[in-house]
């Protein structure tokens, strides 16, 4: 090894040591269809790729005082003007998939989860503390997608979501009826 | 195979999660979306009644009415007052539900009186006088559920999935689950945005809700009954309780006051989380009695 080779090495090593691991935790709930059903029952949904233009991007976000960030909208219509749509809020850090539906007069008739994202830092701390309720089979890395799949932590606030309907009730008023 | 699920919502101004697995082979993945159907529906039910945010709900035609004449309410809305109230004089109002008012002041509520409801700055939990489903109000005041029906919502969606049927439900750290026992769950270290970690606790009860202080950089959306005021912490706290209604409410007594709980008697335990992801317990203040 080189001595080039040895401090890269050597490097990624120590960065490897300093920065805790970070775990990216998506949890997909309903599969698409499954929100289909669960939101529209039985209702045929014709699939419908909507492409906003740009000035209508622009008058959406002006209308709802959210910005658009995606041209593209999968949607899905029914016979009577109703509609399924698959979009995406920021929640903590990450996107959070969403199905919205929306009714043929433009209220909202259900939203689903599809996927969550979070990502941690994540690190074990206070061994012995927690020692005295494993007991001696206490395992030391539990490993966060396997063993464990319930956080408890402060309240994350919806309000994304809020938003989320707000510029989709803007989308239906200004693009979507009229298709 | 045994069929599972896990669908979430946004629900109670959170994301609210329900997991499911059938004991047996009996019930296939469509009917454990049907029972999952019934624990939103019991969240919706609560969130209708209890919300002060809509001044539609129950709660806010109480707060508006109340002063003026006795109200009968549903019987979740009895449940919880019942519990609100029997807990501020077990804790000498630490937690005191007729915080609303001054949540209001502050903007963490919207507000939904109108005319002679304004709330009275004197206002405590013994001007709401609770006889059987009947409520009176003893000075126009406001009532805040927020720290506690989230917890009830929770039990009302777990008591809504058959007993055969293994359950978690969660609605944005307040959570509880059947059965509890040798399960662990990650409890998120109060800090900065970037810098979430989380660590490993065994569940000590069927239920379990955490608060933490300046998470985000926001302050503690939890205000101190006698001072008017949230009490400056950089800290979390996590409650273990029977039942969620009780866990969520504890958090904000363990806050406040932990000192004036009955740890013991309502079977609860309070961890403090810091900023490093240490763990202390703060009731029973006790230790030895602390432990399963």
């Amino acid at each position: 090894m080189d001595r080039r080779t040895f401090v890269e090495r050597a490097l990624l090593l120590a960065a490897g040591l300093l920065v805790p691991a970070r775990v990216l935790r998506a949890e997909t709930f309903f599969t698409i269809p499954e929100a289909q059903q669960a939101l529209w029952g039985d209702t045929p949904l014709e699939p419908i790729t909507v492409e906003l233009t740009r000035e209508q991007q622009r008058a959406i976000a002006k209308a709802s005082k959210v910005r658009v960030r995606n041209r593209t909208i999968d949607a899905w219509k029914t016979p009577e003007g109703g509609w399924f749509i698959l979009d995406q809020v920021i929640g903590k850090h990450e996107n959070i998939d969403l199905a919205v539906a929306l009714q043929p007069d433009g209220s909202v008739r259900g939203l689903e989860v599809i996927t969550y994202r979070e990502t941690y830092g994540y690190e074990i701390r206070n061994a012995k503390w927690r020692a005295q309720f494993h007991g001696k089979n206490h395992t030391e890395h539990l490993k966060l997608d396997k063993q464990i799949r319930n956080i408890s932590g402060a309240t994350l606030s919806c309000r994304h979501v809020t938003d989320g309907i707000n510029r989709l009730s803007h989308t239906w008023n200004l693009v979507l009826r009229h298709l | 195979m045994t069929a599972t699920l896990t669908r979430c919502r946004p629900a109670l101004g959170t994301y609210v999660k329900i997991a499911l697995r059938a004991r047996d082979d009996g019930a296939d993945r469509e009917t454990l979306i049907a029972h999952s159907d019934a624990a939103f529906a019991a969240i919706a039910d609560v969130q209708r009644a209890m919300s002060a945010h809509d001044p539609d709900s129950e709660l806010s035609r109480l707060t508006r009415t109340g002063h003026r004449a006795p109200v009968r309410v549903s019987s979740d809305l009895r449940t919880v007052l019942a519990c609100a109230l029997r807990l501020s004089a077990q804790t000498d109002g630490a937690f005191d539900v007729t915080i609303g008012g001054a949540m209001v002041d502050r903007g963490l509520l919207p507000d939904v009186a109108d005319g002679d409801a304004r709330a009275d700055r004197r206002a405590s939990w013994r001007d709401v006088v609770l006889e059987d489903d009947v409520v009176r109000l003893a000075r126009p005041l406001r009532i805040d559920l927020g720290g506690i029906a989230k917890g009830y919502a929770v039990d009302r969606a777990l008591a809504a999935v058959p007993p055969h049927v293994d359950a978690v439900v969660e609605a944005g750290g307040d959570l509880a689950m059947r059965p509890w026992r040798d399960q662990t769950i990650a409890v998120r270290v109060p800090g900065l945005i970037r810098r979430d970690r989380l660590i490993a606790l065994p569940m000590r009860a069927a239920a379990v809700a955490s608060s933490a202080g300046h998470w985000r950089g926001q302050p503690l959306a939890i205000l101190c009954p006698q001072r008017r005021r949230a009490p400056r912490v950089r800290h979390g706290m996590t409650v273990f309780a029977p039942s969620c209604m009780l866990a969520d409410a504890l958090t904000k007594a363990a806050f406040l006051a932990p000192e004036r709980v009955p740890w013991r008697r309502l079977e609860a335990t309070a961890l403090r989380v810091d900023r490093r992801g240490r763990v202390a317990v703060v009731g029973p203040a006790d230790p030895d009695g602390a432990a399963p």
